[in-house]
């Protein structure tokens, strides 16, 4: 029996974090709200509205069109990292509330409650989803950067 | 200025390669059992590898990326008649996309430095520092990499 549960102290304070950084509200309602006073809060929905509302208006698209693969990639990415959020909290609400009383399978891991419900449901669709959320939002990112360094790679010598 | 050659970026496609190789089988070896008494985290194994190679890639992207708007600020200054104020957007331009990945860098170091630390521990009884800060970091990370958005 442990005497400090610390891990799942940090378990609940990561995920109350996470929620804080993803969608607190922010202070004037307004999508040009002063962004360096609320980018701390409520980062994601926030950066979503504004990012909408930038690649949705007319006046700075200069004749081009809207691009419609940057605003579906901004609508992918923000889907995904609500589903995580949403399936982070439903794990944690579950394994707190639901499972606060599982049992350790073997003696040899003393381990219990809301922390080995959290272990066991690794292997299954709720436990996986939300790193699988994780990775492609990487994957989205990390292709944004390199479509942006093509874009300002000159493509033949001398340009 | 050095920008008279045919230049292809084919190390950086590799490393996109292999970081989604590497998330592919972080998620595949999730699937595991073994995994559930080797580590806490459970993300050690692949998810050191992953992380390392995001961080990597997102490093040499964007200051590839810079290094290119720098040059072309400065090919633009020195060029006749040239148009004023474009370095300024150059300079914001880069100011911006060395912010989103200094904040995603500083996270995921986090988070690879505590799995790291934790090491292929075989007990989970064992008291160690590097489980919770994976707990209190990974959530954030993953809120921290809608940066991305354009």
């Amino acid at each position: 029996m442990r005497s400090s549960y610390v891990e799942e102290k940090a378990t609940l304070a990561g995920s109350f974090i996470a929620s804080i950084l993803y969608g607190t509200p922010p202070t004037r309602l307004s999508i040009h709200t002063d962004f360096n006073r609320s980018a701390i809060l409520g980062m994601v929905i926030l950066l979503f509205f504004q990012c909408m509302a930038a690649l949705l208006n007319p006046v700075h698209r200069r004749g081009e069109g809207i691009k419609w693969w940057l605003v579906s990639h901004t609508v992918a990415m923000f889907s995904f990292v609500t589903v995580y959020t949403a399936m982070n909290l439903h794990i944690q609400s579950k394994s707190f509330i639901d499972k606060r009383k599982d049992q350790a399978l073997t003696p040899t891991i003393s381990i219990s409650g809301p922390l080995k419900y959290q272990l066991n449901i690794r292997v299954v669709a709720l436990g996986i989803i939300p790193n699988v959320m994780f990775n492609l939002n990487n994957w989205l990112a990390d292709g944004l950067l390199v479509s942006s360094l093509f874009d300002v790679t000159p493509t033949r010598p001398g340009t | 200025m050095g920008t008279h050659y045919l230049y292809k970026p084919a190390t950086i496609l590799q490393t996109n390669h292999i970081d989604v190789g590497a998330g592919i089988a972080t998620l595949y070896f999730q699937r595991h059992r073994k995994f559930l008494v080797e580590t806490i985290p459970g993300l050690s194994k692949f998810g050191i590898p992953y992380l390392s190679v995001s961080v990597s890639l997102n490093v040499l992207l964007t200051l590839m990326i810079v290094i290119r708007l720098v040059l072309h600020g400065s090919n633009i200054r020195a060029a006749p008649r040239s148009a004023v104020g474009i370095s300024g957007l150059c300079k914001t331009v880069s100011t911006m996309f060395i912010e989103s990945c200094a904040l995603f860098t500083m996270g995921s170091l986090v988070v690879v430095g505590a799995l790291v630390a934790n090491g292929n521990v075989h007990n989970p009884d064992i008291y160690l520092p590097g489980g919770f800060v994976v707990d209190i970091f990974f959530p954030i990370l993953a809120e921290i990499q809608v940066r991305a958005f354009p």
